[in-house]
């Protein structure tokens, strides 16, 4: 019998840096499309006052995080540190269902139903973040691909402009 | 109808099946707080699926434990280098690759080193439980449904322990051959008798129906689905199965095939196969259950068992009539049972078994009348 000591963990280094550049872009838009689609502002207004949420993939891949203050509106905060949990987290076990999730092949409703994400804090107001990413997937991405990445899909009014102006200002960041 | 409803129900390990399970295993170690893992694989198995087990630790950092080879041919001192490597690594966890050995092996020694026992003196396991390592299950299509309950059996090794569930099960596709074989069938087999058994019997314990109605509509999966997502519906079928059935006391299609197995006559998918339709005969099934007659597709694909076999299978029967007899329920069921073996020996030139199996159809018919049941 064959007995091998030790095996380190192994790399995903295009998949880790896929991940890394979608947060960081969805943080980004997350930021630009309250000033731009009034769903998603609704949405935000009835988030309580300084609250941070987080979207992240367990147990040290990358993540982001948003906070909704009074004085600033919503900002994205980048990665931010581990140690200094969000008010809402929502945890995506693994890469491999990250990568499901945010390739836009699986939707989150999907995702949760096979146990790949878990959220800790008010279930509540976890399910308004899910509804503004759904909005915010709609805003982003041609239809074909949106309509799997969102369980009811529906266009919004002047569609092209908002989504010419959230580039604009994902790019900006402002 | 107290004492069916009046038991324990152990419906323990926790299974993940379907896409990318195997990335879910990090995250269960982690639940577990374990860190340090065994992992078990046989030798030939090819080594792209440790490859994939490294990939998905990537954002756990755990550093994967021994890696043990095991050999087709164990022997007694491969099990003792696995108890004495685990106490040397200071092991937390247990991932065991594979079906059939390879998870009794993982049970094994993860009670000889939780109770820090020599293998001479397992059969003296403790009553009471005894707290094991956490055992992941990474089942392949060889599976016979054993794997996901509290049952060992390793050559002479026979433990039921409830000690002994492992604690997660991992179904992926990646770990699955492609192509149909023999052993696929097996299983199915295995699994359609045992489910059908637990079914006809228990379907008032809803736990017990609740998981034999899973298996049914895997079965039904199995059958109608592509190669490698029939044998996932497959091995859930097998999971779903044996978790009923570990339940219950075994069932009369089962006692005699595994008899006749043990015996070494014929296979027990074998047996199964040969006596599955005349207990199918007997059962009524609900409209819109899935045990049509596409099941008994599945029961053909065993069934060219050769008639010296099935000779051999009677007169092992007979010989233990009377046993199997008390231990089971199902006195029409055994009855129809000898009523089918009896018209299988008329081809026969054996007067002897002749004689005893003619014997044996109007004791049972007389039994039946004067009491109801055997």
């Amino acid at each position: 019998m064959k007995i091998r000591w030790r095996l380190s963990p192994g790399r995903k280094p295009f998949k880790s840096l896929y991940l890394h550049i979608i947060l960081w872009f969805l943080g980004r838009s997350i930021q630009a499309a309250v000033h731009i689609d009034p769903k998603i502002r609704q949405e935000f207004f009835n988030l309580p006052d300084d609250m941070t949420f987080s979207l992240g993939v367990e147990p040290q891949g990358p993540r982001m995080v948003i906070r909704k203050s009074t004085q600033t509106g919503v900002s994205y905060l980048g990665r931010a540190s581990r140690k200094t949990p969000a008010d809402l987290e929502i945890k995506i076990h693994d890469i491999e269902g990250a990568m499901l999730l945010l390739t836009f092949r699986e939707s989150t409703a999907i995702s949760a139903s096979h146990g790949r994400i878990s959220i800790v804090g008010n279930v509540a107001h976890g399910c308004t973040i899910v509804r503004i990413l759904d909005q915010l997937e709609i805003l982003l991405l041609p239809k074909c691909i949106a309509k799997r990445a969102v369980k009811r899909y529906s266009t919004p009014d002047r569609i092209g402009a908002m989504r010419t102006r959230l580039y604009v200002r994902t790019l900006i960041g402002y | 109808m107290s004492s069916i409803l009046d038991y324990d129900f152990y419906a323990y390990p926790n299974i993940c099946s379907g896409l990318k399970a195997l990335d879910t295993i990090p995250r269960e170690l982690l639940s577990f707080q374990a860190s340090n893992p065994l992992i078990l694989k046989y030798q030939k198995d090819p080594s792209r699926l440790e490859r994939q087990l490294k990939a998905a630790c990537c954002t756990s950092q755990i550093v994967l434990g021994p890696i043990c080879r095991i050999p087709e041919n164990l022997s007694k001192d491969d099990i003792s280098t696995i108890v004495d490597t685990m106490k040397e690594s200071s092991v937390d966890s247990i991932i065991a690759m594979g079906s059939g050995t390879i998870q009794s092996v993982a049970k094994l020694v993860n009670s000889l080193y939780c109770c820090d026992f020599a293998l001479e003196e397992i059969e003296s396991l403790p009553c009471d439980s005894f707290t094991p390592l956490p055992h992941i299950a990474v089942l392949d299509e060889r599976i016979d449904g054993r794997e996901a309950t509290n049952r060992l059996l390793l050559d002479e090794y026979r433990l039921h322990h409830d000690s002994l569930y492992p604690e997660y099960i991992v179904i992926d596709e990646r770990m699955m051959a492609s192509g149909r074989d023999k052993e696929s069938a097996a299983s199915a087999i295995i699994s359609l008798t045992q489910t059908c058994e637990a079914y006809r019997d228990y379907l008032l314990t809803p736990v017990i129906a609740s998981w034999t109605k899973s298996s049914l509509h895997f079965l039904g999966e199995y059958q109608s689905m592509s190669t490698k997502q029939a044998k996932i519906a497959l091995i859930n079928a097998a999971v779903a199965t044996q978790i009923a059935h570990s339940n219950i006391p075994p069932g009369p299609v089962t006692t005699i095939s595994e008899m006749l197995a043990i015996s070494g006559f014929c296979s027990e998918a074998q047996a199964m196969a040969t006596l599955l339709p005349h207990f199918l005969s007997q059962l009524t099934f609900d409209k819109g259950s899935p045990l049509d007659e596409s099941f008994d597709e599945i029961a053909m694909i065993c069934s060219d068992v050769p008639w010296n076999d099935i000779q051999q299978m009677i007169s092992e029967l007979l010989k233990n009539y009377e046993r199997y007899i008390h231990c089971s329920k199902t006195s029409g069921i055994i009855t129809s049972l000898i009523r089918q073996t009896h018209r299988l020996m008329q081809h026969s030139n054996n007067t002897e078994i002749h004689t005893l199996i003619t014997d044996l159809v109007s004791h049972t018919t007389s039994q039946t009348v004067m009491g109801g049941e055997l």
